[in-house]
């Protein structure tokens, strides 16, 4: 068994018996640790599994695997497909950032949605990829996430200068997680 | 610091008594006390009593343990909550079962999100404790150890849960001794004179 880390999607209806958890990996009866992109139905998980179950989660097309080596430079266009197509910001990856650096980023802006759901009350996706997408501008978003969304980054005190006209979702993330900053987190056995 | 313990030492009643708020929107009735522990307090249909400490006020970062006893192996949890409110429900929860997977997760806005989860049942007469410093969460079942990291909830109470699930029923679960600490890492119920020291204050 080893610990190893996924991108996956996030099934289940939210109540208390069929609650919200990693897809394929909860089923595995392993010990297993999530963090969720607020209500985006996407995670990164770790996950103690076994080599045989390690190679057949990565067959599922919605799983990603992240290398193990954490202090590895990025394969540049895999991991920003990869984090674009779950409506995560990825177009300022480059070849000089390792899996560790934009895996914090990453936390930045998970943790940013995370506490959003709270403050705005709604258990929502906000991107949904139709009316509201990366791309979206601040100023054309409803008049109540843009408040939430002032709120949520005055609460974690990050810095709000991105929140304004014409930035668009994937530039505020962006700037949001670069207010966050690089802190380290554990998820499972790996502190990342 | 603040420091809450309640060993449910006193008459049985169909309620913990007007210090819990118990979580309307999670379904369940109050829970009771029945021969000095917690059970549930239905007895016909599957149920979940959340409910949270009113006062004292608790600073964000907590320690909320209790001890837990199965009399029967049934599919029926408990555990301890952490920065619990009544805003539309939501707090972190460490949730041991007699039968199935030990949890660590959050509720937000009523639904539920399962964080971290080890495949280990609860044994009888076993610590379940849920800490939260800043956005790191641990929760100990016994000697099994899990923790996970979430950003969502930064304030609320400290509670308990005690709940069945479709096969269980009221009393094969309970919950005893519950302490809760905030302030960490501070935990005067672990020192000399444990639980009674600290209700002697």
């Amino acid at each position: 068994m080893a610990w190893h880390l996924y991108l996956c999607p996030i099934i289940g209806a939210g109540t208390f018996t069929d609650q919200r958890h990693p897809k394929y990996i909860s089923d595995l009866g392993v010990q297993w640790s999530m963090i969720d992109y607020g209500f985006q139905p996407f995670c990164l998980v770790a996950a103690n599994v076994s080599d045989a179950q390690d190679a057949a989660l990565v067959l599922n097309s919605d799983v990603t695997k992240i290398p193990d080596n954490l202090d590895s430079n990025v394969a540049v266009t895999a991991t920003q497909n990869a984090l674009e197509s779950l409506q995560i910001p990825a177009n300022w990856i480059n070849a000089s950032n390792t899996y560790r650096q934009v895996l914090r980023i990453v936390w930045g802006m998970f943790n940013f949605f995370q506490r959003y759901s709270v403050i705005s009350g709604t258990v929502n996706p906000l991107i949904d990829g139709i009316t509201i997408s990366l791309s979206t501008q601040f100023s054309s978003l409803p008049l109540k996430v843009r408040q939430d969304l002032i709120a949520t980054a005055q609460d974690l005190n990050l810095d709000t200068s991105s929140l304004s006209g014409n930035s668009t979702l994937r530039q505020i993330l962006k700037a949001l997680a670069d207010s966050w900053g690089q802190r380290s987190f554990t998820l499972g056995g790996i502190t990342i | 610091m603040t420091a809450f313990p309640d060993n449910f030492n006193r008459a049985n009643n169909a309620s913990l008594g007007t210090n819990y708020t118990v979580v309307p929107s999670s379904g369940g009735p109050s829970p009771q006390i029945l021969s000095n522990r917690v059970r549930t307090n239905n007895g016909a249909t599957p149920q979940g009593d959340w409910l949270y400490l009113n006062t004292p006020t608790f600073q964000k970062d907590q320690d909320v343990a209790a001890t837990a006893f199965v009399n029967a192996a049934n599919d029926s949890y408990c555990g301890t909550l952490a920065r619990a409110s009544n805003a539309a429900f939501t707090t972190y929860y460490a949730i041991a079962d007699a039968i199935s997977a030990f949890g660590l997760g959050k509720v937000v806005t009523g639904t539920f999100t399962t964080i971290t989860s080890d495949a280990t049942v609860l044994a009888n007469n076993t610590l379940v404790e849920l800490i939260v410093t800043g956005t790191n969460l641990t929760a100990k079942q016994g000697t099994v150890t899990i923790t996970g990291t979430d950003g969502a909830i930064t304030s609320g109470q400290p509670g308990l849960v005690v709940g069945w699930n479709p096969g269980g029923a009221d009393g094969d679960v309970e919950l005893d001794d519950w302490v809760a600490n905030d302030g960490i890492p501070k935990y005067p119920w672990r020192q000399a004179g444990g639980m009674a020291a600290l209700i002697a204050q």
